[in-house]
């Protein structure tokens, strides 16, 4: 007669033989979950005895679900991913000792019954606790506090199911690790790679194009490190639950979550073909498949030692990119024989197999050596792509630096730039053209001149769009706007103001344009209807001035766009800036209309009887090309005209004109505190002045 | 009936098992010799279906072991070191063996335990190695299959033991279908539990007999012939294997019937003629110097 094994009866042994794993969930969600919610619950509770509203208390309450029990815990993230190794780990490692692979693999029992018994053991030891632990915190702990509502609950359980697929997708991958390897230590290591390797290799890919083809990796800002997270299922899971930088997409995971389900198929699919086909004699054994070692050596040796090197060449070295090639190399190809050193000793514990097999160590070498000479010698000129004038349907240009002719300096979100290239791409392109095509040509590469990051898109005849990140010097960066800057259709894409959506901001304050302090508020206006009208006369105002012209041209006032609270989206929106400038007729007029005091708050300079104390800040070189700030106060009176006589307040973005030096000054004045650039009118003057006041701190410094 | 045809198996480049062939048939107590790396573990890991072969076949009954549940239901493998949970005790086992061997006999397992003296609720892992064995053979006799394969089990039981267990295998086979397998280093062991021996050394098979067969072609006798025509005579006539001359004393292994044997000694009217008993190490170094090996230094 013959006997096979039933799998429900050989979960159940197994669950019974492993019953420590699922108490250890257990306890570990008993404390994240259930006593979280409750201590949490208690804490709303004391507060509405100190006269919260009813409907103040039940949105707390269903914050408190959602910190607890929602999507945003990062209990959960760091648990999902402890509970997922030790899971696989546990149920898994009987293939790294020989007794217990010959055990099982002796029984009446296929593999792939073998592997479904492991598996789920693994699984519901992680997911039963923790739902158990969810609806407790749910139903019981809510029940008791009145917060069992139908929006708690969607929370809970939609949050619930993310997680669940999020485990399984790590769960399975680490278990696929485990498969792969022969012992506990390696397939740990294995599990770490699988996590881990598709946001690293693509964090390296993404650093080695910043700084080896700059046009191409000033274009990726945060895109780099957002591809990354979709190559690992832990990063995704931490994608879907909202903690990635995920512009434009948050609050949306259901694509996170699809390409989730997609790693869990795969892995498990992977998983399982692997453990039918793996030999029983790979128990203790580094890896179970002998084919896997060189891939495995080359896969982790070399970006390994490619970063590494990146990095220690990045600290030793002061190349034209900040970086010294020959230091990158050297370390580069010492770290890949260590790199490879070590992996030779974990899979063979023997340091003689590094010299019995050199030639796969040769072969990793030649990879990192290949890898450096694509990325610093550029081959295929990849940083130097320049289509041919004729394919080009137009050009757009975005200059980071220009934006100081609009409005005082305010981080822009990284997709700004995206959208105002997208606007304003004209056919007059010749002048962008031209200053590309002596960056391609390296005709930049070797001056010093002041520098300024441009972004240019290149829109093909055939509807293809490229977009290229170049630094040129400042002068022709300002020279090229000036020249596109003529056409009124490209000034209507590029400015500033046509982008403003007036509906996102509560508050317009209006100061001069030299004010330092925003606190002080020279005057405001609010009201939608206001900020609305307000900022469709500075559009149109701003529109018909070319660019040259605001360039050129001192302002009059501020207008601070600001967002006191009015977060539809729960989305937090960057405040603007923009100058009010004389020609701007129609800005004025309304202001007027308004009952602004628009005289007072004008101030287009400094005289030297109202200036009381002036902080200057001086960038300095030294002889070995070391700068830093430094700063100066300037209290004396003669000073003080000295230095008024011999600068003018003016924008940053004078520098883009070419000013070569522009310190900046806080002034504290009788009539407030002032801040601003500072443009050189007088060289010679400012260097005396400049060269007085360094013998004056010295000297001061020595008394001391 | 376990037939192993052809089979190898190797292990980065070194040949375990190479191009094997044997049959275990029911009814028989098989033991397997061999020195340490002759392929004993690899080849009873193959019958188990714990090692694919890289080449030949396995069959358990006419059908293949590999991947066959039918098959594999019908073995118990004990490995050299036993596999025992970390926390487990007699106890303990004798659930998981449940589970895992349907036919599990726990009404025979637990007086067995009570026979052998073993504890059923202290944990396995404060046992000694010996009772670590004893309890290995007693739940792989209680799993219930019709084979054991036993690795290296009995080396290190006491001959107390040794026979106890022999006694049983023996009333195993009378009362169900029940064929071991042992394999072991020590051939002095296997003497004792086995009725078909195999030989194996660097991956092959270089001898598998039955014992009694072996036995009753082959005697040992010791003797002195007066007469040196009377001798050569005697030497002459008989199918000697092996012939060892101290002086006039002649030992001497030979081939053939006993009585017919020791008849013709008598006829040279021997000063001293002695029959001596033959053991089955002394069997296998003949037939194997016979075969060309150099067996002496292969057998512990």
């Amino acid at each position: 007669m013959t006997s096979k094994i039933s799998l429900r009866k050989m979960i159940r042994n197994e669950m019974r033989q492993n019953a420590w794993l699922p108490a250890l969930v257990s306890a570990a969600a008993l404390f994240l979950y259930p006593v979280c919610y409750l201590l949490l619950l208690q804490g709303t509770r004391r507060d509405a005895y100190n006269g919260m509203s009813k409907s103040e208390i039940a949105r707390q309450n269903l914050h408190t679900v959602s910190a607890v029990l929602g999507r945003g815990n990062p209990l959960t993230i760091a648990a999902v991913l402890i509970a997922a190794v030790i899971a696989a780990g546990v149920m898994f490692s009987f293939l790294d000792s020989r007794e217990k692979s010959d055990f099982y693999q002796s029984l009446a029992l296929k593999r792939e019954k073998a592997f479904l018994a492991h598996y789920l053991v693994g699984w519901l030891a992680a997911v039963v606790p923790y739902l158990a632990a969810v609806l407790i915190s749910l139903f019981g702990i809510g029940a008791v506090y009145g917060n069992v509502t139908a929006d708690a609950m969607r929370i809970a359980f939609s949050s619930a199911a993310m997680y669940i697929l999020g485990f399984s997708a790590v769960y399975t991958f680490c278990v696929l690790a485990m498969v792969l390897a022969g012992r506990i230590l390696v397939g740990v290591l294995l599990m770490i790679c699988f996590l881990l390797y598709g946001p690293a290799l693509c964090a390296l890919l993404y650093g080695m194009t910043s700084v080896f083809f700059p046009s191409i990796g000033g274009t990726m800002t945060g895109a780099g490190m957002n591809i990354g997270f979709w190559l690992s299922p832990f990063t995704l899971l931490i994608r879907a639950a909202g903690f990635a930088d995920t512009e434009g997409t948050a609050g949306s995971p259901a694509l996170s979550l699809a390409v989730l389900a997609v790693y869990l198929a795969g892995a498990f699919l992977a998983a399982y073909l692997l453990y039918r086909r793996r030999p029983s004699e790979a128990a203790g054994n580094a890896l179970s498949f002998p084919g896997m070692e060189n891939i495995l050596k080359a896969a982790v040796t070399v970006p390994a030692s490619v970063g590494a090197g990146m990095m220690l060449g990045v600290l030793s070295g002061s190349g034209e990119s900040g970086v010294s090639v020959p230091a990158v190399a050297v370390f580069t190809l010492l770290l890949a024989f260590i790199f490879n050193g070590i992996l030779e000793f974990i899979i063979h514990v023997d340091l003689k197999s590094i010299r019995k097999h050199w030639r796969s160590l040769t072969a990793i070498m030649a990879v990192c050596a290949g890898v450096l000479v694509f990325f610093a010698a550029d081959p295929f000129r990849i940083d130097c792509w320049l289509p041919a004038e004729d394919k080009i349907g137009a050009m757009a240009v975005y200059v980071p630096m220009s934006m100081d002719d609009f409005g005082s300096l305010i981080q822009q979100p990284d997709s700004y730039a995206r959208e105002v290239l997208q606007d304003s791409f004209t056919e007059n392109f010749e002048p962008i053209y031209r200053e590309v095509r002596n960056y391609t040509e390296g005709q930049y590469s070797s001056d010093p001149e002041n520098t300024t990051s441009v972004q240019v898109a290149f829109r093909m005849k055939n509807g293809r769009i490229h977009y290229r990140y170049y630094e040129i010097p400042a002068s022709g960066a300002a020279a090229m706007l000036d020249s596109i800057g003529e056409d009124k259709a490209w000034r209507e894409g590029y400015y500033p103001a046509n982008h403003l959506d007036p509906s996102l901001y509560t508050d317009v304050s209006l100061e001069s344009w030299l004010s330092g302090d925003y606190e002080q508020k020279g005057e405001s206006l609010s009201g939608s209807e206001n900020i609305r009208m307000l900022a469709a006369c500075i559009r149109r105002d701003m529109n018909k001035m070319s660019y040259q012209e605001l360039r050129e041209e001192t302002p009059l006032l501020l207008a601070y766009f600001e967002n006191n609270g009015n977060d539809p989206d729960g989305i937090y929106t960057e405040n603007q800036s923009f100058y009010i400038y004389p020609e701007f007729s129609e800005t004025l007029q309304y202001l007027k209309q308004q009952g602004v005091d628009v005289d007072k708050l004008v101030k287009t300079g400094f005289s030297a009887d109202q200036v009381v104390k002036i902080d200057l800040s001086v960038f300095e070189q030294d002889a070995d090309g070391t700068g830093l700030y430094r700063n100066y106060t300037l209290t004396e009176k003669t000073q003080i005209a000295e230095l008024l006589a011999c600068t003018k307040p003016a924008k940053s973005s004078a520098w883009l004109a070419g000013t070569d030096e522009m310190p900046d000054a806080s002034f504290t004045c009788q009539d407030g505190d002032y801040w601003t650039n500072l443009q050189i009118t007088d060289q010679k003057q400012y260097d005396a002045l400049l060269q007085s006041l360094k013998e004056q701190e010295d000297g001061n410094y020595a008394q001391e | 009936m376990i037939e192993v045809i052809q089979a190898s198996k190797a292990f980065a480049g070194v040949e375990a098992v190479r191009d094997l062939t044997c049959r275990i048939r029911d009814g028989e107590v098989f033991g397997m010799v061999g020195t340490n790396g002759a392929g004993k573990s690899t080849l009873l890991r193959m019958l188990a279906g714990v090692l694919r072969p890289d080449s030949g076949e396995i069959r358990i009954d006419g059908e293949p072991v590999w991947e066959n549940e039918s098959a594999k239901s019908r073995i118990c493998f004990i490995s050299d070191t036993g596999y025992f949970p970390i926390n487990a005790t007699a106890e303990s086992m004798t659930e998981l063996y449940r589970v895992v061997y349907p036919g599990f006999d726990t009404e025979r397992f637990e007086k067995l335990m009570g026979r052998f003296g073993l504890p059923k609720n202290q944990k396995i892992r404060t046992f000694s190695r010996g009772m670590k064995k004893q309890l290995s053979v007693l739940l792989g006799i209680c799993a219930g299959t019709k084979y054991l394969f036993c690795d290296e089990t009995f080396d290190g039981l006491d001959p107390v033991m040794r026979q106890a267990v022999k006694s049983i295998f023996a009333t195993e086979m009378l009362d169900r279908e029940f064929v071991p397998v042992v394999a072991s280093h020590n051939l002095r062991e296997l003497e004792d539990f086995c009725d078909h021996v195999g030989l194996l050394h660097q991956g092959g098979i270089l001898f598998s007999e039955n014992l009694s067969d072996l036995k009753m072609n082959m005697q040992k006798v010791q003797c002195v012939i007066r007469d040196p025509e009377a001798e050569k005579q005697l030497l002459a006539d008989l199918d000697i294997v092996r012939l060892d001359r101290r002086g006039s004393m002649l030992t001497l292994v030979v081939r053939g019937d006993r009585d017919v044997i020791l008849a013709r000694v008598q006829s040279a009217d021997p000063v001293f003629a002695e029959e001596l008993p033959l053991t089955l190490e002394e069997i296998f170094i003949t037939e194997t110097e016979v075969a060309g090996y150099d067996i002496k230094n292969i057998i512990a």
